[in-house]
């Protein structure tokens, strides 16, 4: 049973001391929440089943029913609007594609993230321009942290018991976006991923860090391609999988730089040229894990002269977001494997 | 705040007697008489607490049982705590479910070491905790059922039950009830939990394994080096186990207030006051040698075991003696020797 199920939170009782209750129960992230009343339950729900099962999360097997993602969704300061967002997410972290069991409980520093796309960041006031990885925005700041509350308090993912991660990271409190879907030059993630662009949808990934790509003085795509590519050959991104970062890497292009591209290539060329340029040569590599690495391979498999940061170039995720500048930033997926799914959300 | 089916058995008993007897016979309890856990006193109690029932406050061996919210609400109650001690309770169990305190090797050794409670800051006065006279005896409601309630907890969620799981060849008094609150206002020194890096105003409790106290008597000396060379003396007998498991935990020094002034008074400070009695607390091997548990532990590489004069400290550095005070006037300490093999434990006590 999740501990959420045994809030009895009432109008009388008052904003601290709700607060104190909610963090010695463990069921907060350590930022002030907003009490759960009777009342802004009932809100959050706005007439859904609470009873209604969307998914159920590992590694606790909890039961992702509506009322605890609704409790999730008002400690975290979402609004009712937020509620079919998060639930549509939660059926993607349940997809047995995404690995969620690992990612939730690795000693990896992996973090779930989120992007909200189409007519769905609009509803839901998510920010995909200019900062929209960063503070603002009350769609990004509450609907991440929403999803984390979930991983805690559902799935039952909790620090240092279930979740074991060495380091964590920043993005654990909150990571959700929207794409700049009116500057990307190639449409939409969750269109190019087999949705119709008019549908509301999310992605989940996860998210082993952020590191920001400068590029301001390349005057053409491949250019900036090659500063990309070059940037997403991080030794330590090497997993089991064989591939850097998962192998399924996801590059946020600022729209300039995703401008620049456009100019010589569609999206396909791009994934293309990433997978084509982005190899870390073996020898670079530590000796011992580079003879791991070898040692991994399957019996009379040729020995690669380079990891790549993918099986196929589909695999490379481009989304545009962001505002002005020639700013992109490069997000390495979990290490241990796992894929980013894709589910339309239903405001109905 | 939070409303939850509770999950303990529920027994239909006569009368008071009925409840005294059925709990003997199934061994839920120390043999004193329980207050009878009745759902209302155990719901009062959880809600002191300000946590939800399930919530698990660690695993207690040698059963590695959980002990929840409820199940040491139900202990508190039957040992006679006020709802108000629950939070000092949820802390100490805490506490010592912490790995640091090995708790399992302190349940089930045949030592008879028992689970010192001491409950430090603001906490002390609003329970009405006795820090003065006869800190460690009888005669305060706090004292004794907090103490009571922490070996309730051990035995009926951990199951240390004499010779089924707490394996103690003797056992001893202090594993009825061991709760001493610290003496702030007659302690010369900054208290025990702000020299452990807490606030003066937060409310602590440290939870120690260790044996019954070991009085020091000391009317005679006018100086405080010389009450420090009695607190020396007295924990250098050989026979209880710090004397051979060296560096692997810590003891506890408990200073009455007269003699903790006339230490202070001739320029004491507490890390002084360490760094005096591990320097003079040390046992020689002429007397060790071929007995109580020579060479059943590790000694320290710097000692020469050949050599009769060579000195032996009981821990392994000075940090590992804790100092505080508590009691009333007179001129009495006391020195606790522990199980060895375990490390104190502090937990802020948090009240809802």
């Amino acid at each position: 049973m999740s501990l959420l199920d045994a809030l009895a939170i009432e109008e009388r009782h008052g904003f601290d001391e709700v607060n104190r209750a909610i963090q010695r129960a463990g069921l907060g992230d350590g930022l002030p929440v907003v009490p759960p009343t009777p009342a802004r339950v009932t809100a959050m729900l706005a007439g859904r089943d609470p009873g209604h099962i969307v998914a159920t999360l590992p590694p606790a097997r909890g039961a992702a029913t509506l009322r605890r993602l609704a409790l999730c969704a008002v400690l975290a300061g979402c609004a009712p609007v937020h509620l079919p967002v998060l639930a549509a997410a939660v059926e993607a972290l349940a997809d047995p594609a995404f690995n969620l069991l690992g990612v939730a409980t690795t000693t990896g520093n992996t973090a779930v993230g989120l992007i909200v796309h189409g007519p769905a960041a609009r509803h839901a006031d998510v920010n995909g321009a200019g900062n929209a990885l960063g503070p603002g925005a009350a769609g990004n700041a509450t609907l991440g942290r929403a999803l984390g509350l979930v991983l805690r308090n559902v799935a039952g993912a909790v620090p240092g018991q279930t979740d074991m991660s060495t380091q964590g990271q920043p993005a654990k409190y909150t990571f959700c976006f929207a794409e700049n879907e009116p500057a990307s030059p190639w449409g939409a993630l969750h269109a190019a991923r087999g949705l119709a662009s008019t549908q509301a949808a999310v992605t989940v990934f996860s998210a082993s860090g952020l590191l920001e790509i400068v590029d301001a003085a390349s005057s053409d795509g491949a250019g900036v391609l090659t500063t990309c590519a070059q940037s997403m050959l991080a030794a330590g991104s090497l997993g089991g999988t064989g591939l850097l970062g998962g192998g399924q890497p996801l590059l946020l292009l600022a729209p300039e730089h995703a401008a620049l591209i456009a100019r010589t290539h569609s999206r396909e060329q791009a994934q293309a040229a990433l997978l084509a340029q982005a190899r870390l040569p073996l020898e670079r590599l530590a000796p011992d894990v580079r003879a791991h690495l070898l040692a991994g391979l399957p019996p009379g498999a040729p020995a690669p002269a380079a990891a790549a940061i993918a099986g196929q170039p589909e695999d490379v995720l481009l989304a545009v977001v962001g505002g002005v500048g020639r700013k992109s930033t490069y997000v390495p997926g979990w290490s241990g494997g796992g894929r980013a799914v894709t589910r339309p959300v239903d405001f109905s | 705040m939070f409303n939850e089916k509770l999950v303990s058995e529920r027994l239909t008993l006569r009368d008071h007697d009925d409840v005294q007897e059925t709990f003997l016979a199934r061994g839920w309890s120390d043999g004193l008489p329980i207050v009878p856990p009745t759902e209302l006193k155990v719901r009062d109690m959880i809600a002191a607490s300000g946590l939800p029932a399930s919530q698990v406050l660690g695993v207690v061996p040698p059963r590695f049982a959980e002990a929840t919210v409820e199940n040491v609400a139900v202990n508190a109650v039957m040992a006679g705590c006020r709802q108000d001690y629950m939070p000092v309770l949820v802390a100490a169990v805490q506490a010592a479910c912490d790995p640091a305190f090995r708790l399992y090797s302190v349940q089930a050794t045949t030592h008879p070491c028992g689970v010192l409670v001491v409950v430090s800051g603001p906490i002390v006065q609003q329970l009405g905790m006795n820090a003065g006279f006869g800190t460690f005896g009888p005669g305060h409601r706090a004292n004794a059922t907090i103490g009571r309630a922490m070996r309730l907890v051990l035995m009926n969620v951990g199951g240390a039950l004499p010779g089924h799981g707490d394996q103690a060849t003797q056992g001893s008094p202090a594993k009825y009830s061991y709760c001493i609150a610290e003496n702030d206002a007659a302690s010369p020194w900054p208290p025990l939990r702000v020299e452990l890096g807490f606030l003066p105003q937060q409310s602590t409790v440290t939870v120690i394994a260790g044996e019954a106290p070991h009085n020091v008597n000391d009317h005679v000396c006018t100086s405080g080096e010389n009450i420090l060379h009695t607190v020396a003396s007295t924990m250098t007998t050989i026979g209880h186990n710090n004397s051979a498991c060296i560096g692997t935990g810590d003891v506890c020094v408990v200073l009455g207030p007269e003699h903790a002034a006339q230490i202070a008074a001739d320029g004491f400070s507490r890390a002084d006051v360490r760094e005096f009695l591990f320097r003079h607390a040390r046992n020689r091997v002429r007397d060790m040698r071929d007995r109580a548990m020579w060479r059943m532990h590790e000694m320290p590489d710097w000692i020469d075991l050949d050599d009769d004069d060579a000195e032996i400290p009981i821990v392994g550095a000075p940090e590992e003696i804790l100092v505080l005070v508590a009691g009333g006037a007179g001129k009495h300490s006391a020195f606790i020797p522990t199980f060895g093999l375990t490390r104190s434990v502090t937990r802020r006590v948090e009240t809802p």
